[in-house]
Protein backbone atom coordinates (compact mmCIF):
# COMPACT_ATOMS: atom_id res chain seq x y z
CA UNK A 1 0.00 0.00 0.00
CA UNK A 2 3.07 2.42 0.71
CA UNK A 3 4.31 1.72 -2.43
CA UNK A 4 1.19 2.60 -4.17
CA UNK A 5 1.01 5.84 -2.03
CA UNK A 6 4.42 6.63 -3.14
CA UNK A 7 4.26 5.92 -6.47
CA UNK A 8 0.66 8.00 -6.67
CA UNK A 9 2.56 11.17 -5.03
CA UNK A 10 5.30 10.84 -7.51
CA UNK A 11 2.70 10.75 -10.33
CA UNK A 12 0.54 13.57 -8.87
CA UNK A 13 4.38 16.02 -8.07
CA UNK A 14 4.45 15.28 -12.03
CA UNK A 15 1.94 16.29 -13.12
CA UNK A 16 1.98 19.61 -11.14
CA UNK A 17 5.77 20.12 -13.03
CA UNK A 18 4.11 19.11 -16.45
CA UNK A 19 1.25 21.74 -15.96
CA UNK A 20 3.47 24.08 -15.07
CA UNK A 21 5.84 24.06 -18.02
CA UNK A 22 2.96 24.23 -19.84
CA UNK A 23 1.59 27.49 -18.49
CA UNK A 24 4.92 28.69 -18.36
CA UNK A 25 5.82 27.81 -22.22
CA UNK A 26 1.94 29.26 -23.34
CA UNK A 27 2.83 32.31 -21.35
CA UNK A 28 5.77 32.44 -23.38
CA UNK A 29 4.17 31.65 -26.80
CA UNK A 30 1.28 34.24 -26.31
CA UNK A 31 4.28 36.85 -25.08
CA UNK A 32 6.53 36.22 -27.83
CA UNK A 33 6.26 39.23 -29.68
CA UNK A 34 7.24 41.51 -27.03
CA UNK A 35 9.94 38.63 -25.76
CA UNK A 36 13.61 40.08 -25.68
CA UNK A 37 16.34 38.02 -24.62
CA UNK A 38 19.77 37.89 -26.10
CA UNK A 39 21.09 35.16 -28.62
CA UNK A 40 21.58 32.65 -26.52
CA UNK A 41 18.16 32.45 -25.72
CA UNK A 42 16.69 32.71 -28.77
CA UNK A 43 13.68 31.25 -30.27
CA UNK A 44 11.78 30.48 -33.39
CA UNK A 45 8.89 32.80 -33.83
CA UNK A 46 10.46 35.89 -32.00
CA UNK A 47 11.04 39.30 -32.91
CA UNK A 48 15.33 39.29 -32.74
CA UNK A 49 15.17 36.08 -35.05
CA UNK A 50 12.44 37.64 -37.01
CA UNK A 51 14.44 40.63 -37.82
CA UNK A 52 17.39 38.58 -38.06
CA UNK A 53 15.45 36.23 -40.92
CA UNK A 54 14.79 39.42 -42.90
CA UNK A 55 18.06 40.90 -43.06
CA UNK A 56 18.91 37.88 -44.66
CA UNK A 57 15.92 36.95 -47.06
CA UNK A 58 17.08 40.67 -48.56
CA UNK A 59 20.24 39.62 -48.25
CA UNK A 60 20.35 36.45 -50.36
CA UNK A 61 18.04 38.48 -53.38
CA UNK A 62 21.58 40.54 -54.09
CA UNK A 63 24.14 37.19 -53.75
CA UNK A 64 24.29 33.90 -55.82
CA UNK A 65 23.91 30.69 -54.32
CA UNK A 66 26.70 28.86 -53.05
CA UNK A 67 28.65 32.07 -52.69
CA UNK A 68 31.09 32.34 -49.37
CA UNK A 69 30.08 34.79 -46.75
CA UNK A 70 31.01 36.43 -44.04
CA UNK A 71 28.80 37.47 -41.29
CA UNK A 72 29.03 40.60 -38.47
CA UNK A 73 27.48 41.53 -35.92
CA UNK A 74 27.88 43.84 -32.79
CA UNK A 75 30.55 43.25 -31.45
CA UNK A 76 29.48 42.16 -27.85
CA UNK A 77 29.90 39.02 -25.45
CA UNK A 78 32.00 36.62 -27.80
CA UNK A 79 28.78 33.93 -27.52
CA UNK A 80 26.33 36.10 -28.31
CA UNK A 81 28.37 36.73 -31.83
CA UNK A 82 29.03 33.03 -32.05
CA UNK A 83 25.38 32.43 -31.91
CA UNK A 84 24.37 34.76 -34.11
CA UNK A 85 26.84 33.75 -36.62
CA UNK A 86 24.93 30.17 -36.39
CA UNK A 87 21.73 31.44 -36.42
CA UNK A 88 22.51 33.33 -39.65
CA UNK A 89 24.18 30.08 -40.98
CA UNK A 90 20.81 28.71 -40.41
CA UNK A 91 19.00 30.98 -41.88
CA UNK A 92 21.14 30.61 -45.01
CA UNK A 93 21.90 26.90 -45.94
CA UNK A 94 22.77 27.34 -49.64
CA UNK A 95 25.74 29.68 -48.60
CA UNK A 96 28.73 28.82 -46.75
CA UNK A 97 28.67 31.12 -43.82
CA UNK A 98 31.72 32.26 -41.96
CA UNK A 99 32.16 34.47 -39.17
CA UNK A 100 34.16 37.92 -40.33
CA UNK A 101 37.00 36.81 -37.52
CA UNK A 102 37.50 33.53 -39.73
CA UNK A 103 40.80 33.74 -41.35
CA UNK A 104 39.30 31.75 -44.06
CA UNK A 105 37.08 34.85 -44.44
CA UNK A 106 39.29 37.03 -46.16
CA UNK A 107 40.04 34.41 -49.01
CA UNK A 108 36.82 32.75 -49.53
CA UNK A 109 34.27 35.65 -48.96
CA UNK A 110 32.71 37.25 -51.52
CA UNK A 111 30.35 39.11 -49.90
CA UNK A 112 29.94 40.30 -46.48
CA UNK A 113 26.53 40.90 -44.10
CA UNK A 114 26.67 43.15 -41.67
CA UNK A 115 23.49 42.59 -39.25
CA UNK A 116 22.40 45.31 -36.94
CA UNK A 117 25.78 46.92 -37.54
CA UNK A 118 27.67 49.02 -40.33
CA UNK A 119 31.63 47.86 -41.70
CA UNK A 120 33.56 50.58 -42.36
CA UNK A 121 36.76 48.99 -44.63
CA UNK A 122 38.83 49.48 -47.62
CA UNK A 123 38.22 46.09 -48.39
CA UNK A 124 34.77 45.93 -49.02
CA UNK A 125 32.55 47.99 -51.01
CA UNK A 126 28.28 48.28 -49.67
CA UNK A 127 25.97 46.77 -52.24
CA UNK A 128 22.42 47.77 -50.72
CA UNK A 129 20.89 48.34 -47.44
CA UNK A 130 18.90 45.44 -45.76
CA UNK A 131 16.17 45.67 -43.14
CA UNK A 132 18.17 45.68 -40.25
CA UNK A 133 21.94 45.47 -41.75
CA UNK A 134 24.12 45.76 -44.96
CA UNK A 135 25.66 43.90 -47.66
CA UNK A 136 28.81 44.74 -48.56
CA UNK A 137 30.51 42.88 -52.07
CA UNK A 138 34.59 42.15 -51.15
CA UNK A 139 36.59 44.08 -53.93
CA UNK A 140 38.68 41.45 -55.17
CA UNK A 141 42.07 42.84 -57.30
CA UNK B 1 -2.87 20.12 -42.96
CA UNK B 2 -0.41 21.54 -44.69
CA UNK B 3 2.31 19.89 -46.85
CA UNK B 4 5.00 19.85 -44.99
CA UNK B 5 2.87 18.17 -41.58
CA UNK B 6 1.37 15.66 -44.00
CA UNK B 7 5.18 14.76 -45.20
CA UNK B 8 6.03 14.40 -41.58
CA UNK B 9 3.67 12.27 -40.49
CA UNK B 10 3.57 10.07 -43.80
CA UNK B 11 7.35 9.36 -43.74
CA UNK B 12 7.09 7.76 -40.40
CA UNK B 13 4.19 6.19 -41.31
CA UNK B 14 5.16 4.34 -44.14
CA UNK B 15 9.13 3.54 -42.88
CA UNK B 16 6.74 1.74 -40.11
CA UNK B 17 5.03 -0.10 -43.03
CA UNK B 18 8.16 -1.26 -44.53
CA UNK B 19 9.57 -2.09 -41.17
CA UNK B 20 6.69 -4.57 -40.91
CA UNK B 21 8.08 -6.96 -43.52
CA UNK B 22 10.88 -7.80 -40.82
CA UNK B 23 8.03 -8.97 -38.72
CA UNK B 24 8.71 -12.56 -38.47
CA UNK B 25 12.29 -11.41 -37.10
CA UNK B 26 11.32 -8.48 -35.35
CA UNK B 27 8.50 -9.31 -33.19
CA UNK B 28 7.76 -12.10 -30.63
CA UNK B 29 4.37 -13.68 -30.39
CA UNK B 30 4.18 -11.96 -26.48
CA UNK B 31 5.09 -8.48 -28.03
CA UNK B 32 2.07 -5.78 -28.06
CA UNK B 33 1.09 -4.02 -30.88
CA UNK B 34 2.72 -0.28 -29.93
CA UNK B 35 5.87 -2.19 -29.42
CA UNK B 36 6.03 -3.99 -32.58
CA UNK B 37 5.26 -0.79 -34.76
CA UNK B 38 7.77 0.71 -32.89
CA UNK B 39 10.09 -1.86 -33.51
CA UNK B 40 8.80 -1.37 -37.28
CA UNK B 41 9.36 1.97 -37.37
CA UNK B 42 13.15 1.66 -36.31
CA UNK B 43 13.22 -1.40 -38.98
CA UNK B 44 12.11 0.93 -41.30
CA UNK B 45 14.50 4.42 -40.14
CA UNK B 46 17.38 1.84 -40.32
CA UNK B 47 16.57 0.54 -43.93
CA UNK B 48 16.22 4.49 -45.09
CA UNK B 49 19.35 5.08 -43.51
CA UNK B 50 21.15 2.53 -45.19
CA UNK B 51 19.49 3.11 -48.40
CA UNK B 52 20.18 6.74 -48.47
CA UNK B 53 23.88 5.82 -47.89
CA UNK B 54 23.83 3.69 -50.65
CA UNK B 55 22.52 6.31 -53.01
CA UNK B 56 25.36 8.44 -51.62
CA UNK B 57 28.47 5.51 -52.07
CA UNK B 58 26.64 5.39 -55.74
CA UNK B 59 26.93 9.14 -56.29
CA UNK B 60 22.95 9.28 -57.18
CA UNK B 61 21.18 12.52 -55.77
CA UNK B 62 17.89 11.37 -54.04
CA UNK B 63 14.73 12.45 -55.46
CA UNK B 64 11.45 11.67 -53.69
CA UNK B 65 10.10 9.66 -56.90
CA UNK B 66 13.30 7.14 -56.54
CA UNK B 67 12.94 6.92 -53.12
CA UNK B 68 9.28 5.98 -53.08
CA UNK B 69 10.30 2.99 -55.97
CA UNK B 70 13.10 1.94 -53.78
CA UNK B 71 10.52 1.91 -50.99
CA UNK B 72 7.82 0.22 -52.69
CA UNK B 73 10.31 -2.26 -54.16
CA UNK B 74 11.57 -3.26 -51.14
CA UNK B 75 8.22 -3.66 -49.69
CA UNK B 76 7.36 -5.73 -52.71
CA UNK B 77 10.32 -7.92 -52.10
CA UNK B 78 9.43 -8.60 -48.41
CA UNK B 79 6.20 -9.19 -48.85
CA UNK B 80 7.35 -12.17 -51.40
CA UNK B 81 10.50 -13.66 -49.81
CA UNK B 82 9.95 -12.70 -45.90
CA UNK B 83 7.88 -14.98 -43.55
CA UNK B 84 4.61 -13.15 -42.23
CA UNK B 85 4.99 -12.31 -38.28
CA UNK B 86 3.17 -14.27 -35.53
CA UNK B 87 -0.18 -13.32 -34.73
CA UNK B 88 -0.76 -11.24 -32.08
CA UNK B 89 -3.84 -11.54 -29.38
CA UNK B 90 -5.33 -8.48 -26.84
CA UNK B 91 -6.08 -5.49 -27.81
CA UNK B 92 -6.24 -1.67 -27.01
CA UNK B 93 -9.56 -1.20 -25.83
CA UNK B 94 -8.26 -2.12 -22.24
CA UNK B 95 -6.25 1.33 -22.02
CA UNK B 96 -6.72 2.63 -18.47
CA UNK B 97 -6.39 5.77 -17.33
CA UNK B 98 -2.26 5.94 -17.43
CA UNK B 99 -2.70 5.69 -21.32
CA UNK B 100 -5.08 8.46 -20.95
CA UNK B 101 -2.61 10.67 -18.92
CA UNK B 102 -0.12 9.95 -21.23
CA UNK B 103 -1.79 11.03 -24.51
CA UNK B 104 -2.84 14.09 -22.91
CA UNK B 105 0.55 15.17 -22.31
CA UNK B 106 2.28 13.67 -25.94
CA UNK B 107 -0.56 15.67 -27.57
CA UNK B 108 0.53 18.88 -25.57
CA UNK B 109 4.25 18.13 -26.34
CA UNK B 110 3.26 17.56 -29.57
CA UNK B 111 0.81 21.42 -29.97
CA UNK B 112 4.04 23.22 -28.59
CA UNK B 113 6.56 21.14 -30.89
CA UNK B 114 4.59 22.07 -34.29
CA UNK B 115 4.47 25.86 -33.39
CA UNK B 116 8.47 26.10 -33.12
CA UNK B 117 8.16 27.30 -29.69
CA UNK B 118 10.24 24.50 -27.91
CA UNK B 119 12.35 23.97 -31.04
CA UNK B 120 15.79 23.25 -29.32
CA UNK B 121 18.63 25.33 -30.22
CA UNK B 122 20.93 22.35 -31.45
CA UNK B 123 18.42 21.88 -34.39
CA UNK B 124 19.43 25.42 -35.46
CA UNK B 125 23.07 24.90 -34.69
CA UNK B 126 23.72 21.31 -36.40
CA UNK B 127 20.52 19.18 -37.19
CA UNK B 128 18.27 21.66 -38.92
CA UNK B 129 20.73 23.29 -40.81
CA UNK B 130 22.35 20.19 -42.09
CA UNK B 131 19.01 19.00 -42.74
CA UNK B 132 17.96 21.99 -45.44
CA UNK B 133 21.47 21.51 -46.87
CA UNK B 134 21.05 17.72 -47.68
CA UNK B 135 17.42 18.58 -49.23
CA UNK B 136 19.26 21.41 -51.11
CA UNK B 137 22.06 19.13 -51.82
CA UNK B 138 19.91 16.10 -52.63
CA UNK B 139 22.35 14.00 -50.35
CA UNK B 140 25.37 13.99 -47.66
CA UNK B 141 27.42 16.99 -48.22
CA UNK B 142 30.46 15.41 -47.17
CA UNK B 143 32.46 18.36 -48.50
CA UNK B 144 30.47 21.43 -47.08
CA UNK B 145 30.65 19.37 -43.83
CA UNK B 146 34.30 19.11 -44.13
CA UNK B 147 34.73 23.18 -44.50
CA UNK B 148 37.04 24.32 -41.96
CA UNK B 149 34.25 26.47 -40.57
CA UNK B 150 31.90 23.55 -40.03
CA UNK B 151 33.19 22.28 -37.01
CA UNK B 152 30.19 24.19 -35.18
CA UNK B 153 27.65 21.67 -37.06
CA UNK B 154 29.04 18.97 -35.86
CA UNK B 155 30.37 17.21 -38.97
CA UNK B 156 31.42 13.83 -37.50
CA UNK B 157 27.86 13.26 -35.91
CA UNK B 158 26.00 10.25 -37.66
CA UNK B 159 23.08 11.72 -39.67
CA UNK B 160 19.92 9.66 -39.54
CA UNK B 161 17.73 12.78 -38.16
CA UNK B 162 18.89 15.41 -40.89
CA UNK B 163 18.56 12.51 -43.37
CA UNK B 164 15.04 12.20 -41.93
CA UNK B 165 14.64 15.98 -41.96
CA UNK B 166 15.80 16.25 -45.98
CA UNK B 167 13.21 13.41 -46.71
CA UNK B 168 10.42 14.64 -45.22
CA UNK B 169 11.17 18.12 -47.15
CA UNK B 170 12.16 16.32 -50.18
CA UNK B 171 8.18 15.34 -49.88
CA UNK B 172 7.11 18.13 -48.94
CA UNK B 173 9.13 19.98 -51.39
CA UNK B 174 9.99 22.50 -49.07
CA UNK B 175 12.36 22.42 -45.69
CA UNK B 176 9.19 23.24 -42.89
CA UNK B 177 11.09 23.18 -39.58
CA UNK B 178 7.92 23.84 -37.46
CA UNK B 179 6.51 20.51 -39.49
CA UNK B 180 9.74 18.79 -38.68
CA UNK B 181 9.41 19.05 -35.04
CA UNK B 182 6.41 16.23 -35.37
CA UNK B 183 9.21 13.71 -35.55
CA UNK B 184 10.03 14.51 -32.33
CA UNK B 185 6.31 13.92 -30.95
CA UNK B 186 6.96 10.70 -32.75
CA UNK B 187 10.15 9.65 -30.73
CA UNK B 188 8.07 10.75 -27.80
CA UNK B 189 5.27 8.57 -28.69
CA UNK B 190 7.47 5.59 -29.11
CA UNK B 191 9.48 5.84 -26.39
CA UNK B 192 5.90 6.21 -24.35
CA UNK B 193 5.01 2.66 -26.53
CA UNK B 194 8.04 1.44 -25.30
CA UNK B 195 8.00 2.10 -21.94
CA UNK B 196 4.79 0.66 -21.36
CA UNK B 197 5.90 -2.64 -22.93
CA UNK B 198 8.65 -2.39 -20.79
CA UNK B 199 6.05 -2.22 -17.59
CA UNK B 200 4.28 -4.85 -19.11
CA UNK B 201 6.55 -7.31 -19.86
CA UNK B 202 8.41 -6.92 -17.11
CA UNK B 203 5.90 -8.18 -14.92
CA UNK B 204 4.68 -4.49 -13.14
CA UNK B 205 0.97 -5.05 -11.81
CA UNK B 206 -1.48 -3.23 -13.52
CA UNK B 207 -1.81 0.16 -10.84
CA UNK B 208 2.07 0.39 -11.78
CA UNK B 209 2.09 -0.35 -15.40
CA UNK B 210 -0.78 2.50 -15.39
CA UNK B 211 0.43 5.02 -13.17
CA UNK B 212 4.07 4.72 -14.40
CA UNK B 213 3.16 5.24 -18.10
CA UNK B 214 1.84 8.69 -16.40
CA UNK B 215 5.07 9.70 -14.48
CA UNK B 216 7.14 8.76 -17.72
CA UNK B 217 4.72 10.59 -19.83
CA UNK B 218 4.64 13.29 -17.62
CA UNK B 219 8.52 13.58 -16.71
CA UNK B 220 9.68 13.48 -20.34
CA UNK B 221 6.99 16.28 -21.43
CA UNK B 222 7.48 18.55 -18.55
CA UNK B 223 11.39 18.55 -19.51
CA UNK B 224 10.26 18.36 -23.65
CA UNK B 225 8.59 21.39 -23.26
CA UNK B 226 10.34 23.55 -20.21
CA UNK B 227 13.78 22.71 -22.05
CA UNK B 228 12.91 22.97 -25.40
CA UNK B 229 13.95 19.63 -26.82
CA UNK B 230 12.06 19.41 -29.83
CA UNK B 231 14.27 18.75 -33.20
CA UNK B 232 16.96 16.86 -31.14
CA UNK B 233 18.39 13.81 -31.51
CA UNK B 234 18.30 13.33 -27.52
CA UNK B 235 14.23 11.68 -27.80
CA UNK B 236 15.97 8.93 -30.45
CA UNK B 237 18.51 7.99 -27.43
CA UNK B 238 15.78 7.93 -24.35
CA UNK B 239 13.64 5.94 -27.06
CA UNK B 240 16.79 3.80 -27.90
CA UNK B 241 16.74 2.94 -24.18
CA UNK B 242 13.58 2.44 -23.74
CA UNK B 243 12.94 -0.07 -26.69
CA UNK B 244 15.70 -2.06 -25.37
CA UNK B 245 13.83 -2.40 -22.06
CA UNK B 246 11.48 -5.25 -23.40
CA UNK B 247 14.03 -7.78 -24.63
CA UNK B 248 16.56 -6.94 -22.48
CA UNK B 249 13.51 -7.71 -19.68
CA UNK B 250 13.20 -11.49 -20.35
CA UNK B 251 15.24 -14.25 -20.90
CA UNK B 252 17.53 -14.26 -24.04
CA UNK B 253 16.19 -15.30 -27.34
CA UNK B 254 16.03 -15.23 -31.55
CA UNK B 255 13.60 -12.36 -31.89
CA UNK B 256 15.56 -10.54 -28.48
CA UNK B 257 19.07 -10.30 -30.82
CA UNK B 258 17.06 -9.16 -34.22
CA UNK B 259 15.49 -6.69 -31.45
CA UNK B 260 18.59 -5.67 -30.03
CA UNK B 261 20.34 -5.79 -33.16
CA UNK B 262 17.71 -2.85 -34.77
CA UNK B 263 17.32 -0.98 -32.06
CA UNK B 264 21.40 -0.62 -31.47
CA UNK B 265 21.55 0.19 -35.37
CA UNK B 266 18.80 2.94 -34.57
CA UNK B 267 20.95 4.68 -31.86
CA UNK B 268 24.17 4.16 -33.82
CA UNK B 269 22.90 6.24 -36.89
CA UNK B 270 21.33 8.67 -34.89
CA UNK B 271 23.87 10.83 -32.61
CA UNK B 272 27.23 10.11 -31.46
CA UNK B 273 26.43 8.82 -28.02
CA UNK B 274 24.35 6.34 -30.39
CA UNK B 275 27.66 4.51 -31.26
CA UNK B 276 28.51 3.54 -28.06
CA UNK B 277 25.66 2.86 -27.01
CA UNK B 278 24.85 0.49 -29.57
CA UNK B 279 28.15 -1.54 -28.72
CA UNK B 280 27.00 -1.56 -25.36
CA UNK B 281 23.71 -3.51 -26.51
CA UNK B 282 25.04 -5.82 -28.31
CA UNK B 283 28.40 -6.38 -25.94
CA UNK B 284 25.39 -7.30 -23.16
CA UNK B 285 23.16 -9.51 -25.52
CA UNK B 286 26.10 -11.32 -26.24
CA UNK B 287 26.95 -11.39 -22.89
CA UNK B 288 23.78 -12.73 -22.08
CA UNK B 289 23.74 -15.59 -24.78
CA UNK B 290 27.17 -16.55 -23.81
CA UNK B 291 25.91 -16.94 -19.76
CA UNK B 292 22.89 -18.92 -20.36
CA UNK B 293 24.31 -21.28 -23.45
CA UNK B 294 27.92 -21.31 -21.85
CA UNK B 295 29.50 -21.08 -25.37
CA UNK B 296 29.98 -18.52 -27.90
CA UNK B 297 27.12 -18.55 -30.46
CA UNK B 298 27.74 -17.60 -34.09
CA UNK B 299 24.57 -16.88 -35.42
CA UNK B 300 23.45 -14.88 -32.29
CA UNK B 301 26.36 -12.60 -32.41
CA UNK B 302 25.43 -11.90 -36.26
CA UNK B 303 21.71 -10.81 -35.25
CA UNK B 304 22.40 -8.98 -32.66
CA UNK B 305 26.00 -7.38 -34.03
CA UNK B 306 25.41 -7.48 -38.21
CA UNK B 307 23.00 -4.37 -38.45
CA UNK B 308 24.66 -2.05 -36.48
CA UNK B 309 28.15 -2.97 -37.90
CA UNK B 310 26.18 -2.00 -41.68
CA UNK B 311 25.21 1.25 -40.14
CA UNK B 312 28.57 1.92 -38.38
CA UNK B 313 31.43 1.16 -41.19
CA UNK B 314 30.27 3.76 -43.96
CA UNK B 315 29.70 6.24 -41.20
CA UNK B 316 33.13 5.69 -40.01
CA UNK B 317 34.38 5.69 -43.54
CA UNK B 318 33.24 8.82 -44.92
CA UNK B 319 34.33 10.54 -41.56
CA UNK B 320 37.64 9.54 -41.71
CA UNK B 321 38.38 9.75 -45.38
CA UNK B 322 36.89 13.65 -44.92
CA UNK B 323 38.46 14.15 -41.93
CA UNK B 324 35.73 14.98 -39.79
CA UNK B 325 36.19 13.91 -36.73
CA UNK B 326 36.45 16.83 -34.42
CA UNK B 327 39.45 17.32 -31.98
CA UNK B 328 37.86 18.26 -29.37
CA UNK B 329 35.10 15.13 -28.88
CA UNK B 330 38.40 13.54 -26.92
CA UNK B 331 41.74 13.35 -25.47
CA UNK B 332 43.58 11.68 -22.74
CA UNK B 333 41.21 11.53 -19.41
CA UNK B 334 42.26 13.97 -16.53
CA UNK B 335 41.08 12.86 -13.38
CA UNK B 336 41.62 16.38 -12.47
CA UNK B 337 38.34 17.56 -14.28
CA UNK B 338 36.54 15.22 -11.64
CA UNK B 339 35.52 17.64 -9.27
CA UNK B 340 34.89 19.72 -11.53
CA UNK B 341 32.46 17.61 -13.43
CA UNK B 342 30.88 16.53 -10.16
CA UNK B 343 30.17 20.28 -8.94
CA UNK B 344 29.07 20.80 -12.49
CA UNK B 345 26.35 17.88 -12.96
CA UNK B 346 25.34 18.49 -8.80
CA UNK B 347 24.50 21.86 -10.67
CA UNK B 348 22.45 20.76 -13.01
CA UNK B 349 20.89 18.70 -11.13
CA UNK B 350 19.77 21.41 -8.67
CA UNK B 351 19.12 24.45 -11.22
CA UNK B 352 17.24 22.61 -13.66
CA UNK B 353 13.73 23.55 -13.19
CA UNK B 354 12.45 21.32 -16.00
CA UNK B 355 13.53 18.15 -14.77
CA UNK B 356 11.23 18.86 -11.10
CA UNK B 357 13.30 16.93 -9.38
CA UNK B 358 13.55 13.98 -11.43
CA UNK B 359 16.74 13.84 -13.27
CA UNK B 360 18.78 12.25 -10.29
CA UNK B 361 16.39 9.11 -11.59
CA UNK B 362 19.54 9.21 -14.66
CA UNK B 363 21.84 7.64 -11.76
CA UNK B 364 18.69 4.83 -10.64
CA UNK B 365 20.86 2.10 -12.67
CA UNK B 366 23.55 2.15 -10.46
CA UNK B 367 21.16 0.47 -8.13
CA UNK B 368 19.36 -1.53 -10.59
CA UNK B 369 22.32 -3.71 -10.91
CA UNK B 370 21.78 -5.33 -8.46
CA UNK B 371 18.19 -7.05 -9.24
CA UNK B 372 18.50 -9.68 -11.40
CA UNK B 373 15.93 -9.15 -14.21
CA UNK B 374 17.01 -5.22 -14.48
CA UNK B 375 20.34 -5.70 -14.80
CA UNK B 376 21.17 -6.17 -18.58
CA UNK B 377 19.58 -2.85 -19.41
CA UNK B 378 20.89 -1.07 -16.29
CA UNK B 379 24.37 -2.53 -16.73
CA UNK B 380 23.41 -0.85 -20.51
CA UNK B 381 22.41 2.24 -18.72
CA UNK B 382 25.88 2.35 -16.61
CA UNK B 383 27.97 1.86 -19.25
CA UNK B 384 26.39 5.19 -21.31
CA UNK B 385 26.78 7.28 -18.27
CA UNK B 386 30.49 6.01 -18.00
CA UNK B 387 30.59 6.58 -21.55
CA UNK B 388 29.26 10.76 -20.74
CA UNK B 389 31.89 11.05 -17.76
CA UNK B 390 34.72 9.60 -19.90
CA UNK B 391 34.23 12.32 -22.23
CA UNK B 392 33.66 14.90 -19.57
CA UNK B 393 37.34 13.80 -18.21
CA UNK B 394 38.54 13.65 -21.76
CA UNK B 395 37.21 16.57 -23.89
CA UNK B 396 40.02 19.31 -23.94
CA UNK B 397 37.11 21.98 -23.04
CA UNK B 398 38.20 25.03 -21.31
CA UNK B 399 35.36 25.92 -19.37
CA UNK B 400 34.98 22.45 -17.82
CA UNK B 401 31.66 24.02 -15.86
CA UNK B 402 30.10 25.48 -18.89
CA UNK B 403 30.93 22.45 -21.17
CA UNK B 404 28.88 19.88 -18.28
CA UNK B 405 26.38 22.62 -17.58
CA UNK B 406 25.33 22.85 -21.10
CA UNK B 407 24.38 19.56 -21.96
CA UNK B 408 23.76 17.29 -18.79
CA UNK B 409 20.33 17.83 -18.08
CA UNK B 410 20.13 16.58 -22.21
CA UNK B 411 22.44 13.23 -21.40
CA UNK B 412 20.93 12.51 -18.30
CA UNK B 413 17.22 12.48 -20.66
CA UNK B 414 18.44 9.94 -22.38
CA UNK B 415 18.28 7.87 -19.47
CA UNK B 416 15.33 8.92 -17.70
CA UNK B 417 12.45 6.89 -18.93
CA UNK B 418 14.31 3.35 -19.39
CA UNK B 419 15.51 4.13 -15.78
CA UNK B 420 12.29 4.64 -14.18
CA UNK B 421 10.42 1.54 -16.28
CA UNK B 422 13.79 -0.24 -14.56
CA UNK B 423 12.83 0.75 -11.42
CA UNK B 424 9.32 0.09 -11.37
CA UNK B 425 9.60 -3.38 -12.58
CA UNK B 426 12.01 -3.57 -9.84
CA UNK B 427 10.22 -2.04 -7.15
CA UNK B 428 7.42 -1.01 -7.92
CA UNK B 429 3.85 -2.11 -5.70
CA UNK B 430 2.95 -5.58 -6.28
CA UNK B 431 -0.31 -6.34 -8.08
CA UNK B 432 -3.35 -6.69 -5.87
CA UNK B 433 -4.37 -9.85 -5.49
CA UNK B 434 -8.53 -10.17 -4.76
CA UNK B 435 -9.38 -13.59 -2.77
CA UNK B 436 -10.07 -16.17 -5.29
CA UNK B 437 -8.32 -15.06 -8.22
CA UNK B 438 -5.76 -14.68 -10.40
CA UNK B 439 -3.62 -11.40 -11.97
CA UNK B 440 -5.22 -10.11 -15.28
CA UNK B 441 -3.55 -11.30 -17.94
CA UNK B 442 -1.01 -8.90 -19.14
CA UNK B 443 -1.46 -9.83 -22.57
CA UNK B 444 -4.94 -8.16 -22.59
CA UNK B 445 -3.55 -5.36 -22.10
CA UNK B 446 -0.99 -5.00 -25.14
Amino acid sequence: MLKRLALGLLTAWAALGFLQEVNEALAGWDGRARKVAGPWAWRMHTPATDDLARCLRAARESMPAGSAVAFASPDDAPEAVFRRWRWAAYFLPEYDVLQTSDPSAAQLARYVVAFQTEIQDPRIEPVRRLPNGWLYRVKRP
Amino acid sequence: MNGALLAAALLPALLGLLGSRLAARLAAPEDGLLYRWTLYGLGGAVVLHLGLTLLDFAGIPWHPLLLAGIGIALYILGLRFLPRGPERSGSLAAAGWGEGIALSALTAFTLFAVTGWITFGDFVFHWGIKGERFYLARGVDYEYLARGWNWAIHPDYPNLLPEIYAVIALMARRFDPDALMLTTALFFALTLASAREGLRRGGAGRFTRQAGLALIALVAGAFGIGYTTAGGADWMMALVLAAAAPPLLRPPDRVGDFQIGVIAAFAAASKMEGVPLAAFLILVQWGRRAWRERRPGFAAALRAGLPAAVVVLPWLGRVIHHHLFLGSNAGRIDLARAPGTARAVLEVIRTTDPWHGFLPAAFLPLLLLLPRRTRPLAAVAVLLLAFDLYVYLSSPMADQRYFVVSNFARLGFQLVPASLVMALVAWGPPEMKRAGTSPAPTAALD
